[in-house]
């Protein structure tokens, strides 16, 4: 009987071609690989992942590798003072408010538990911010509970008799404990958005303009100081929550900056292809990439390219469009 | 069930490495996704606790976003954590037998007992009752031995690599590696058509 030899180490092979036994070896080699005796336990992944994440953490500024500034003499008029100064900013650090940021990135949402016990959805590409477990100098208890956003979350508050907060660039909302979204994202310069599911809101314009209280159903868009309120269809809109998409008369450069957060993927549009036309896309759970662009594109005369990095969308040109889908 | 050949993921694990030097939190995700299954294993075949062997994967994949900074591209970041598990498992204090039978010299791997020969099995043997023979043969083998041919045959290693691993000559892996399948040749000898009948029942 022959027997494949092919995944025979080389220098194995060699060493058993001098030896007597050279074919029995070489089956036996080979069986040992079909029977892979190698205990197979059930061995779980996830969890042993989730593990080795919480013991290693993606660095959020570059590491400097080499601190080589002092030498030889120097290091003898420096160190003192350099000891003085670690000793001051270690007693500032001890005592100051220590921050904590979250982030969802690109392609991805996560969901955050608040020291408060408020619950906190991050939507692709949000990063938000607070002292760690609202205190502030000294470990001393902050007044109200405040957060930074950038980007879209959806806030489940816990009651706990202080304010809770959340500031954008344009706003700040402050509830007792509600459940609400805010849409912020500073790339955008769109404002700050903020529809209610539950309870009672209270947006403030940083610019002057009389704050605005909000109910159930109603949603409130801030753009420096235009504050405009209008009825909504909460879930629709909210489709995020649960995987879809929801844009509502949007700008085209608008739905493609959110379709690069949602997908993770780079997305970019030729300067012919810009116009000033708005859509409206809704999706209850995420399509592929393609499917989507293809329905923007081709209700917009538009087509799309993929590239290396990720797609072009492009103006049909006198050029015919090699590849794009023309029968839709 | 045939072995994996890792000789076309050489390129990943270098891709792996350089990413990793950049701070790419995702290289080590992508490591993890594909060297933790056998890491575990080949940590169980050195402690037999499967606890423990999960600790030590995890720990190799800690040590290894620690010490990112500092690994050379051109080593095989694939050798680092075999060889990482391995240490790891030769320090744990528990079980100091565990250093001894792993640090045990090749000369003594030639006395060691020859495992008795089991009963031949017929033809009606089950594949699971051969593959527990097959087992049992590669369980008795002496350790340096076994743990050339997990890390060569099971786990796909190169020659330089396990000598990495194990921290000896590349040739010395080849004496344990001949030297095991003489052992289990021996082993196995009694049931004159065993490999074929092992064969015959997987394929």
């Amino acid at each position: 009987m022959t027997t494949p030899h092919t995944d025979l180490p080389a220098p194995l092979r060699e060493a058993l071609d001098a030896h007597d036994a050279a074919d029995e070896l070489t089956q036996l080699w080979h069986a040992l690989g079909t029977a892979a005796p190698s205990p197979r336990r059930a061995v779980d992944h996830d969890a042993a992942w989730a593990r080795v994440a919480a013991r290693t953490s993606a660095p959020r500024v570059a590491r400097s590798r080499h601190l080589s500034l002092v030498q030889g003499g120097v290091v003898r008029r420096v160190v003192p003072w350099a000891l003085a100064a670690a000793l001051l900013i270690g007693v500032g650090v001890t005592a100051s408010p220590a921050r904590r940021t979250w982030s969802a990135a690109a392609g991805a949402s996560e969901a955050v538990t608040l020291g408060d016990g408020s619950r906190v959805q991050l939507s692709a590409g949000t990063t938000m911010t607070s002292t760690r477990d609202f205190r502030g100098w000294f470990g001393r208890e902050n007044a109200t509970r405040t957060v930074q956003l950038d980007g879209e979350a959806f806030f489940t508050v816990a009651k706990d008799g202080r304010p809770f907060i959340v500031r954008t660039p344009d706003a700040e909302i402050t509830v007792l404990g509600t459940r609400f979204d805010v849409r912020a994202y500073a790339a955008d310069r769109t404002g700050t958005t903020v529809i209610v599911e539950e309870g009672r809101v209270r947006v403030s314009a940083m610019r002057p303009v009389a704050p605005v209280e909000l109910t159930a159903g109603l949603r409130t868009a801030v753009r420096g100081s235009t504050v405009r309120t209008d009825t909504v269809a909460v879930a629709r809109l909210l489709a995020w929550r649960s995987g879809g998409l929801a844009l509502v008369d949007q700008p085209m450069s608008l739905v493609f900056a959110e379709l690069s957060r949602r997908y993770g993927v780079s997305l970019d549009m030729a300067q012919s292809a810009s116009s000033a036309e708005r859509l409206t896309l809704y999706y209850p759970q995420l399509p592929k990439l393609e499917t989507v662009l293809a329905d923007v594109t081709t209700s917009h005369g538009l087509r799309f390219e993929r590239h290396s990095r990720g797609y072009r969308i492009l103006s049909p040109t006198a050029v015919p469009p090699r590849g794009a889908k023309t029968d839709e | 069930m045939t072995a994996i050949d890792l000789s076309d993921d050489t390129a990943d694990w270098a891709d792996w490495a350089r990413r990793l030097r950049r701070d790419d939190h995702a290289a080590l995700r992508a490591a993890f996704d594909r060297a933790y299954a056998p890491l575990v294993r080949f940590a169980d075949s050195l402690v037999r606790d499967p606890g423990l062997a999960a600790d030590f994967a995890q720990e190799a994949f800690v040590r290894l976003w620690e010490h990112r900074a500092t690994i050379d591209p051109a080593q095989s970041l694939r050798a680092w954590l075999f060889r990482t598990v391995r240490n790891l498992a030769l320090n744990h204090h528990r079980d100091g037998r565990t250093r001894d039978r792993l640090l045990d010299d090749v000369t003594i791997d030639d006395s060691a007992a020859v495992p008795r020969a089991f009963v031949a099995p017929d033809a009606a043997v089950e594949a699971a009752e051969l593959l527990d023979r097959v087992h049992a043969g590669i369980a008795a083998l002496p350790p340096r031995q076994r743990e050339a041919l997990e890390l060569s045959r099971f786990q796909g290693l190169s020659h330089a690599e396990i000598a990495e691993v194990m921290a000896c000559a590349p040739r010395t892996v080849n004496n344990h590696l001949v030297r095991a399948l003489e052992s289990l040749r021996h082993y196995l000898a009694p049931v004159g058509s065993f490999v074929t009948t092992l064969l015959g029942v997987l394929s």
